[in-house]
């Protein structure tokens, strides 16, 4: 045959397929709503259900599904049924935008959730904002979102500790620590982690002046988000000899770095004790091989809050998923209730109506208490928690924490007076541009 | 830094160098003897590293890893001569661009295809208990496994040289290598001996998989961190010589491992190895052990 | 006008059509689909917009000059950031902002381009991926500067374009206005030396072409154009992130490009319109399997149908005469008899094959050769050659294989450097200098092997070469396919191939590709003309009238001639004078009939013949 007939083939079984991928998925999949809504609105999600995050995305959206089928069963929001519209980002910033745009403009989305990474949301924000969308976040919690002067969107809403609360918080307690002169740090560049560290940093040295950082600045951060080798970081660490590892590297950094850490040294953990950023996530990935004996702070660790609305809430996720929910499935459930609870209030979807009933407003959380969403950086005052890791027993297939502390929000909550200097610009800058640092505002430093 | 802090960032630079080079290597014998840039090379090191963390998971570590290798590689050699055969042989006359697109459209449908089968997440194994465990050496510790990467590339290393200078084979490789239009005068089966060619070179980045495996996470990305880098190292020790990429090698494995851990070089050390390959192609293009071709 | 040219340009016109109605069709279409988003559908729009750009500018490169370049997404990174930076450091504004990115991108696209540059083909292209990574690591890690991997969000645009039916539109007149420049360029004399450097380089070389330079300018223009792009990127994304500089994202225009045709000039910008709407209903309803889908389609069309979309409609018209069973456009060969049907004397009046004034009176040495040597490794392939060439001679060199001969004349035309020893034409000293030197001085060249321009027409092979020596090809505006294209004609009727004017030279047979070879080192004017083995491969009738055609023409126009040949009756027939090589030496000089009686002639020559007469 000749080649211009078999070009000609090809095409044409090309053009073919297509047509038929295209008709495949023509029928649009809207739902009708049962007889007693008024209609079907979206609550949007991009999440990293793949990617380096993964681990975290599968838990909160599975979340988010089984929150938005509890606030259906109770009548939706403001008379709607609400259906929950989830995209993968891959833990990919510029996916994050595409899914954004996408969600805002072609579906229609009533309200946003936050991504995982703090990247994501400092670029996703902006959109939200120009579309006057309501953004929840869950799990990014960099506090320049919401004190930067560039960032600021009111339609941003938090639920998560920030990392000026549990940056301050690691950073008081390990100054507290005795016997712990000489630090080494970990982090992930971004901005989340340079936030993060910058607060433990800032509290450290106003608890401890004596405490020492060995490793220079500069190699504090590592590569994110692909990072799948850490043997530069594990013979650093050998090489400074440090008292105690301050980390907030997380998902599958954190299990990728402790795996390979332990063989290379089995007793790596017992000679440079680590203080790190987890969640029940983490705990679970690694199961078993998670190292005893570390100091973690975690955002809403379900075995450290008992309480019956959690209990009951453990009960469901468990029965849907046969899983035990993270933290991240706790704070994005609370998400989804504090809008659902703020529409029904203003009895539309209308996001500026919508705003007035959750700024000023009280929330009641899984995590046991109430939460207030402050005016300002509308940061609600959730609390965090540390402790040791140490064997369940058999109870759960991962450990859990002894010694614990619930730290209440109130107290790691950051001071008005400094937020409102963020806020007006009012702090000094150093050479970067995008991460105002609270250290150098007046307040902090008087 | 004190002589034990030296040997430690310097036996992890000769750890990244090993698998590095078991990689290049491949890339670069392709090259030189079919003279085809393989962008899907860092593809096939990606397919034998997933396939040997599935075995692995599937019938644990010891076993594992071994029956693994010889999966990941069997596999990987299967799909490397399928992409000679169907692919590549329809562009070894065609201008670098189309062989240079053809291979990349490779890279998509692999990575899609490794996503659609194993999943996005990352996922790890352990060493087999053989090589597991932990070394101390002047008061700093070292994994058993790092050693047996560079074990395992220096024999690696041995029998690419033995193959290419003691055998039939390696002879006819070798001037295909050095003037590839003499070759079918010769009266050897040309067509045979590139699909050869090009499934041990697949086989080579499949070793490079295996090896790696236990000793980081397995990821989507694996293809292109390393093709970037072997590129580099190819460049750099000459396209087509087997020396050349082992001295790249452990010159690209230093300067990651050094580099890192400096505060002066930290955050561009990967930059400095870009920084060597322009150098290098703008003064020397064919290499440190390259032959110049006009 | 016939079926192919309607349909040539009838989808270039509905192309821009669409584009320029596409919001109004979108709202044509929320009136019927309520469900439909406009906003989405502009903001796609908007999108392949910047695409059609960014591909275009790489086309320039790689569809018009033949270069492979991996660092093209950096120049598009470069523009973003521009925008960004200056927006969030200086508070400048966005179109502010994206003014200055042409100048950005150029300043970069022509420093990494003279890196790039001192390299060739597979070397240039990994080059330009280092210095792509190089720049990519700068916007990841420096952290203080760029902002490292989050990149840079919130860019402020003005109100008035915050709508998306605005920003569309000032988008399109943006990308408008940059692709008419790119058009007009390609079809300057400019565009036409890229064209014969994509064609062959070598060729190019010889008629005058600085290569390397106009390699310098496309790069850098095509780097401009990328910065403009990226700019457009960041005033409608309202982002920058370092992405955008990674080597793979270079993948993007490729895709594109190769998609849409990387032929055609519009080729990009329909394959960047038909990129955008299908990956964004694919990757919503395939999100999973999307890469592989996109990969199985670029293998597809790399494997089969290399010509793109753009090539759809040649196709079609293709097969429609195929059907018919009328003659296939495609596979017409020469008959190959063109020489035979060359009217000498009409040959010799044109006007086009002058001699350039050259102030050397006939019989005067013209080029005058000393103590010429080179070496490859151990090998002495040229030693100590002394060669005067008078003023109006026909000079030939002879000599069995391994003589010398074609060292000694890449030599001469600069394709080599001597290692000892000087080249003098015209009292001007020519060693060592480059080929497009040495032929805009008056020396031109016809190859041992056909070098011709095989994918252009036989009449612009002509044209370009003419443009390329006589200068022109510095303009970048005019059109060239106007320029010279009588003359061009005219000589082309004379040497017999003028209806095969519009083909490509490379469908042409053997015998009438040589006649075209002859035609360009005669359209060139050139003072000394060098013939490497000129009647290689042609019959016996047809070296008769080659030689005819040649000896008459320098005869009229007083050019000189320097060839070397292997047959011995176009020798004696044709040349004056004749030099002797052998082994990398001169072994003597003569009238043919001195030479042809020299009893060392004849050994080295017996010993060849005796070798002959065995086999």
């Amino acid at each position: 045959m000749s080649m211009v007939r078999r070009q000609a083939r090809w095409l044409l079984a090309a053009a073919a397929a297509l047509l038929v991928v295209a008709a495949c998925g023509g029928a649009s999949t809207s739902s009708s709503g049962t007889t007693t809504f008024k209609g079907t609105k979206k609550l949007g999600l991009s999440i990293a259900i793949t990617g380096q995050s993964a681990i975290y995305g599968h838990a909160i959206s599975q979340s988010v599904k089984l929150a938005v089928d509890d606030v259906n069963s109770k009548g939706g929001v403001a008379g709607y049924k609400i259906e929950a519209d989830i995209l993968d980002d891959a833990t990919d910033v510029n996916k994050a935008v595409e899914n954004t745009k996408q969600l805002i403009l072609q579906d229609n989305v009533s309200v946003l959730i936050g991504q995982v990474t703090s990247a994501q949301c400092q670029a996703t924000s902006p959109i939200a904002k120009q579309n006057k969308v309501i953004l929840i976040a869950a799990t990014c919690n960099s506090y320049q979102l919401t004190n930067e002067p560039d960032l600021i969107n009111p339609y941003y809403v938090s639920v998560v500790p920030n990392t000026y609360m549990e940056g301050t918080s690691a950073g008081s307690l390990v100054g507290k620590l005795p016997n712990v002169k000489k630090i080494f740090i970990v982090s992930p560049r971004y901005l989340f982690g340079i936030s993060e560290t910058n607060a433990f940093v800032a509290s450290l040295k106003k608890v401890n002046p004596s405490a020492q950082i060995v490793n220079p600045e500069s190699t504090w951060y590592v590569p994110f988000p692909t990072n799948p080798r850490w043997d530069s970081t594990i013979n650093a660490i050998q090489s400074y000899k440090p008292d105690l590892v301050y980390s907030n590297i997380f998902a599958a950094d954190q299990q990728n770095f402790i795996k390979q850490a332990l063989q290379v040294d089995p007793d790596f953990f017992k000679k440079y004790p680590m203080t790190t950023l987890s969640s029940v996530d983490d705990l679970n990935g690694l199961g078993s091989q998670y190292p005893l004996g570390m100091h973690l702070y975690m955002r809403a660790p379900f075995f450290a809050l008992g309480n019956p609305r959690l209990d009951a809430f453990i009960k469901s996720y468990h029965d849907r998923y046969n899983e035990y929910p993270s933290d991240w499935a706790v704070m994005d459930y609370d998400a989804v209730q504090t809008w659902a609870k703020a529409g029904n209030a203003a009895g539309s979807l209308d996001p500026d109506k919508v705003l007035k009933q959750i700024v000023g407003k009280s929330f009641a959380s899984l995590r046991g208490y109430n939460f207030t969403i402050r005016a300002g950086d509308q940061q609600a005052n959730v609390g965090e928690t540390v402790g040791t890791t140490s064997d369940s027993a058999g109870k759960y297939p991962f450990p859990i924490l002894k010694d614990i502390t619930n730290l209440k929000g109130d107290d790691i909550l950051m001071p008005t007076t400094l937020m409102n200097e963020l806020r007006a610009g009012k702090c000094e800058k150093d050479n970067n541009p995008t991460t105002t640092d609270f250290a150098l505002c007046p307040s902090w430093k008087a | 830094m004190n002589p034990a802090q030296l040997l430690l960032f310097a036996i992890g630079g000769l750890s990244i160098a090993a698998y590095l080079f078991i990689v290049a290597a491949g890339l670069s014998l392709v090259f030189g003897a079919l003279r085809v840039i393989n962008m899907a090379h860092g593809s096939l090191y990606m397919i034998a590293a997933f396939v040997t963390v599935v075995v692995a998971e599937k019938l644990g570590a010891g076993l594992g890893f071994w029956t693994g290798l010889l999966v990941a590689v069997a596999v990987t050699g299967a799909v490397g001569a399928l992409i000679e055969i169907f692919v590549l042989r329809r562009v070894y006359r065609e201008e670098h661009l189309v062989q240079l697109l053809g291979t990349y459209a490779l890279t998509l449908v692999i990575a899609g295809g490794v996503r659609l089968i194993f999943g996005s997440n990352y996922r790890t194994m352990r060493p087999p208990a053989l090589f597991s465990g932990s070394l101390k050496m002047a008061g700093y510790s070292y994994s058993v496994y790092s050693f047996f990467m560079i074990g395992a590339a220096i024999l690696i290393a041995v029998g690419v040289y033995l193959m290419l200078y003691r055998t039939a084979l390696g002879r006819n490789i070798r001037a295909a290598v050095s003037d590839s239009d003499l070759l079918s005068a010769s009266g050897i089966d040309v067509a045979r001996l590139f699909t050869t060619v090009f499934v041990i070179g697949a086989g080579l980045a499949a070793l490079g998989g295996v090896i790696v495996a236990p000793s980081q996470a397995v990821g989507l990305q694996m293809d292109t961190d390393i093709l970037v880098l072997a590129f580099a190292i190819s460049v750099i020790g000459g396209l087509g010589s087997i020396l050349g990429s082992l001295v790249g090698s452990v010159l690209v494995g230093e300067v990651i491992s050094f580099g890192l851990n400096s505060q002066y070089t930290n955050q561009f050390a990967l930059a400095f190895v870009f920084i060597i390959m322009v150098g290098v192609l703008t003064i020397r293009p064919w290499g440190l052990f390259g032959a110049a071709e006009q | 006008m016939s079926a192919r040219r309607v349909l040539r340009w009838a989808v270039p016109a509905a192309f821009v059509a669409i584009a320029l109605l596409l919001p109004p069709l979108y709202g044509l279409n929320e009136m019927v689909n309520p469900d439909a988003s406009t906003r989405f559908g502009l903001f796609l729009g908007t999108e392949a917009l910047v695409l059609a750009l960014w591909a275009t500018s790489y086309n320039l490169m790689l569809g018009y000059a033949g270069m492979v370049s991996f660092a093209h997404a950096a120049y598009y990174g470069i523009g973003a950031y521009t925008v960004a930076l200056l927006f969030q450091r200086y508070h400048v504004p966005a179109l502010a902002g994206l003014a200055l990115t042409p100048l950005v991108a150029a300043a970069f696209g022509l420093v990494t381009g003279l890196i790039a540059l001192r390299a060739v083909r597979l070397y240039f292209s990994l080059l330009t991926l280092a210095i792509s990574q190089l720049l990519y690591s700068v916007a990841f890690n420096a952290y203080g500067l760029t902002g490292g991997d989050n990149g840079i969000h919130g860019i402020e645009v003005p109100d008035a374009l915050s709508d998306y039916t605005t920003m569309y539109y000032f988008v399109a007149a943006v990308v408008a206005i940059c692709l008419v420049l790119m058009f007009l360029l390609t079809r300057s004399p400019f565009g036409a030396a890229l064209a014969t450097i994509r064609e062959n380089r070598e060729r190019a070389r010889s008629v005058g072409i600085n290569v390397r330079a106009y390699e310098l300018a496309v790069y850098t223009i095509a780097a401009m154009f990328a910065g403009v792009a990226g700019g457009l990127y960041a005033v409608f994304q309202q982002q920058a992130f370092p992405e955008m500089l990674y080597w793979t994202a270079n993948a993007q225009p490729v895709v594109v490009a190769l998609l849409g045709g990387i032929g055609s000039f519009l080729g990009p910008a329909l394959g960047a319109f038909v990129y955008t709407y299908l990956a964004s209903q694919l990757s919503t309803r395939f999100s999973n399997e999307f890469d592989v889908l996109l990969g199985a389609v670029v293998l597809l069309v790399v494997l089969v149908v290399p010509g793109g979309l753009a090539s759809v409609p040649r196709l079609f018209t293709t097969l429609r005469s195929r059907f018919r069973h009328e003659a296939d456009m495609e596979s017409v060969e020469s008959s190959g008899e063109s020489i035979e049907r060359a009217d000498l004397a009409r040959v010799v009046r044109i006007e086009a094959v002058h001699a350039d004034p050259t102030p050397v009176q006939r019989g005067e040495p013209l080029l005058v050769v000393e103590g010429l040597s080179r070496s490859f490794g151990g090998l002495r392939a040229v030693q100590d050659v002394n060669l005067v060439v008078h003023a109006g001679d026909r000079h030939a060199i002879i000599g069995p294989n391994g003589a010398g001969k074609s060292t000694l004349f890449n030599l001469i035309t600069g394709r080599l450097k001597p290692d000892a020893g000087r080249v003098t034409f015209a009292g001007h000293d020519i060693t060592g200098r480059p080929p497009h030197a040495i032929a805009r001085e008056g020396i031109g060249r016809a190859f041992q092997i056909t070098m011709i321009f095989p994918r252009l027409t036989v009449l612009q092979n002509l044209q370009y070469a003419m443009l390329a020596h006589r200068g022109y090809t510095r303009r970048p505006f005019g059109f060239a396919d106007r320029m010279f294209r009588d003359e061009a004609m005219d000589l082309l009727e004379a040497v017999g191939l003028g209806q095969y004017a519009d083909l490509p030279a490379g469908q042409l047979s053997h015998g009438d590709q040589r006649a075209i070879e002859l035609a360009i080192s005669l359209a060139l004017g050139s003072r000394l003309v060098l013939l490497d083995e000129p009647t290689a491969g042609m019959s016996a009738f047809e070296t008769h009238k080659a030689m005819e055609l040649v000896r008459r023409v320098a005869q009229e126009k007083r050019l000189t001639l320097l060839f070397c040949e292997h047959d011995m009756e176009v020798v004696f027939g044709s040349a004056q004078t004749v030099t002797v090589m052998h082994l990398g030496r001169v072994l003597t000089e003569g009238t043919p009939q001195e030479v042809r009686a020299n009893p060392e002639v004849q050994k080295v020559y017996l010993g060849e013949l005796e070798e002959e007469a065995v086999v």
